[in-house]
């Protein structure tokens, strides 16, 4: 519906006396497996690049995923004379990671869409004033010139948007980039790996602004909080405020597994409002872990770091990446039964070891010239991409359902609930997260994420 | 719970006859609201007992332990899988070595 109406407006024609010059933001989601778009009633979270650009024109936040829909949408509006930009992590990714121009790209490109590469943030202008003139230029990459944070504008959505939402929620980053080398990432190809951040009062400034509307829920889409060198300051600026004027608000934020080696981080994050956690696990085979450069994953830290959330009342959420060189069907069931008998977890969900566009991983396959699934809109992390070298791909996509099915049944569920009450969690709480991914994943076949 | 449009179907595929469309897309919905009551029938049986439950805070379980010295000899995630023991015996090594120089 979002989109229709955003292509509705965006066609009126040119010749309009009374039309003013518009820009439009459409954020793309992508197809299921029978071809239905994936919308839901309520989302999950809202969208943070509509967040960062709320009010303004295009494509945005395009991820590989969402690339083909993004074309599909992008065709009619160029059919009608409209001038069309893609921007987002895939345009950015290719431009940074592979050589020359990719199909998909060039196919945008003859079509007359414009390809954003890098981020807007503090540069906008520059395609706005070409679009008010009818000269876009067909490719703008700035992907050599990460800008800064400090005191730029801070994303905000208004409330009616924030609606939509299942818990009405909001985001907003604190920061880009994160320092480590994980090959199978791309955040780091996109928003580089020195941190860049806002500063703690325009965090502040942010929240403030947020509970004026009435939202007081966060969360917060820095790929690794952690590793923002700003995140004491932010936390110390966030308790004072929480705990000297007796304010309301909570974080949902995402962290990578040695963080509780940072003196007083897990403590001043629940101070700070912080209720929920994802953790990239991944894998509990140190094989697999190095094999994906992800080094700074020491399975000997999980239970000391999950028990350190727990110590604070803080839900956990882990990733767990399947298809790594040393899985089978078989190793994969056996570490889901460890996890949940070991370690002190959540909720966890699961996705295909994948090779992203503008990964590491991609661009070795990439160069070897090996073949990779051609269709962009099969890279969302649920769909096997690529050959594994154990597992054909049937039996991958089994061991993805079974996965699934081994960790959320009712006696684990039944263990996470019991394990709350221990932890001073609310019982009704983790029934809700844990019925969504349930729900998500037996109901609807549609990843929680 | 997830919205279906007959109309927002990739290009590449054919548009559905919207009376097969709208009977299938009804029927599922209600099949996955049964499914979705019965879960969450389970699990708020669940909940209740754990409310009426005066031990239920004192629930433990191997998760819930705290990190012990001989963690790395008894928990399984350490022991099974091969990489995994190789790891063990490189953390107890550095453990050692910072150890001796505090």
């Amino acid at each position: 519906m979002e989109v229709k109406e955003s292509v509705e407006v965006a066609m009126r024609p040119a010749t309009d006396r009374t039309a003013r010059f518009q820009l439009l933001l459409i954020k793309p989601p992508h197809y299921d497996d029978d071809g239905y778009v994936i919308q839901w009633f309520r989302s999950a979270i809202p969208s943070n690049t509509l967040a960062a650009l709320y009010g303004l024109v295009a494509l945005v936040g395009v991820q590989s995923n969402q690339f083909p829909r993004a074309m599909d949408i992008a065709r009619q509006l160029r059919a009608a004379g409209i001038q069309v930009a893609i921007g987002g992590s895939h345009v950015s990714g290719c431009f940074s990671m592979l050589p020359g121009i990719q199909p998909e790209s060039q196919e945008a490109l003859d079509l007359g869409i414009s390809l954003y590469a890098g981020e807007a943030t503090g540069r906008l202008d520059e395609m706005l004033l070409d679009a008010a003139a009818g000269a876009l230029k067909p490719i703008y990459n700035y992907m050599d010139d990460l800008p800064g944070l400090e005191g730029q504008p801070a994303p905000m959505l208004p409330p009616e948007r924030i609606a939509r939402t299942g818990g009405r929620l909001t985001s907003f980053d604190a920061g880009r980039g994160c320092p480590f080398q994980c090959s199978f990432c791309t955040i780091i190809n996109v928003q580089g790996r020195k941190s860049r951040y806002r500063t703690a009062d325009d965090v502040e400034a942010l929240i403030r602004r947020n509970l004026a509307q009435g939202v007081d829920h966060f969360f917060i889409t820095d790929d690794n909080f952690a590793r923002n060198r700003n995140w004491e300051p932010i936390f110390d600026q966030l308790i004072e405020m929480k705990e000297r004027e007796n304010l309301f608000f909570r974080f949902v934020t995402q962290v990578d597994t040695l963080c509780h080696k940072i003196p007083n981080f897990v403590e001043k994050a629940a101070r700070a409002g912080v209720i929920r956690v994802f953790i990239g696990i991944e894998n509990i085979n140190p094989e697999n872990l190095l094999a994906a450069k992800k080094k700074q994953n020491r399975i000997s830290e999980y239970r000391e770091m999950l028990l350190a959330w727990k110590a604070v009342g803080c839900f956990t959420y882990a990733g767990y990446i399947l298809g790594f060189t040393a899985d089978t069907t078989e190793t994969i069931l056996r570490d889901i039964k460890i996890i949940q008998r070991e370690l002190p977890l959540d909720l966890l969900e699961f996705f295909f070891l994948t090779p992203l566009p503008r990964s590491e991983d991609h661009k070795k396959l990439y160069t070897a010239g090996v073949v990779i699934n051609p269709d962009l809109n099969n890279y969302d992390l649920e769909h096997a991409c690529t050959a594994h070298p154990k597992m054909s791909k049937a039996e991958w996509e089994q061991a993805y359902q079974l996965a699934w099915k081994a960790y959320y049944t009712p006696e684990h569920m039944e263990t996470i609930m019991r394990r709350a009450v221990a932890t001073r969690i609310s019982p009704g709480k983790m029934m809700f997260l844990l019925l969504w991914f349930w729900g998500c994943v037996t109901l609807e076949h549609v990843h929680p994420l | 719970m997830r919205r279906k449009v007959r109309t927002d179907r990739r290009p590449t595929l054919p548009r559905e006859n919207p009376l097969v469309f709208y009977p299938s897309y009804a029927w599922q919905t209600v099949a996955k609201h049964v499914r979705l009551a019965g879960t969450v029938w389970r699990m708020a049986r669940v909940r209740c007992v754990l409310k009426r439950d005066p031990n239920a805070r004192s629930h433990m379980d191997e998760a819930l332990m705290p990190v012990r010295d001989d963690d790395m000899d008894t928990l399984e995630m350490f022991s099974v899988i091969e990489a995994a023991r190789a790891a063990t015996v490189k953390a107890k090594r550095d453990a050692v070595r910072v150890a001796a120089r505090v």
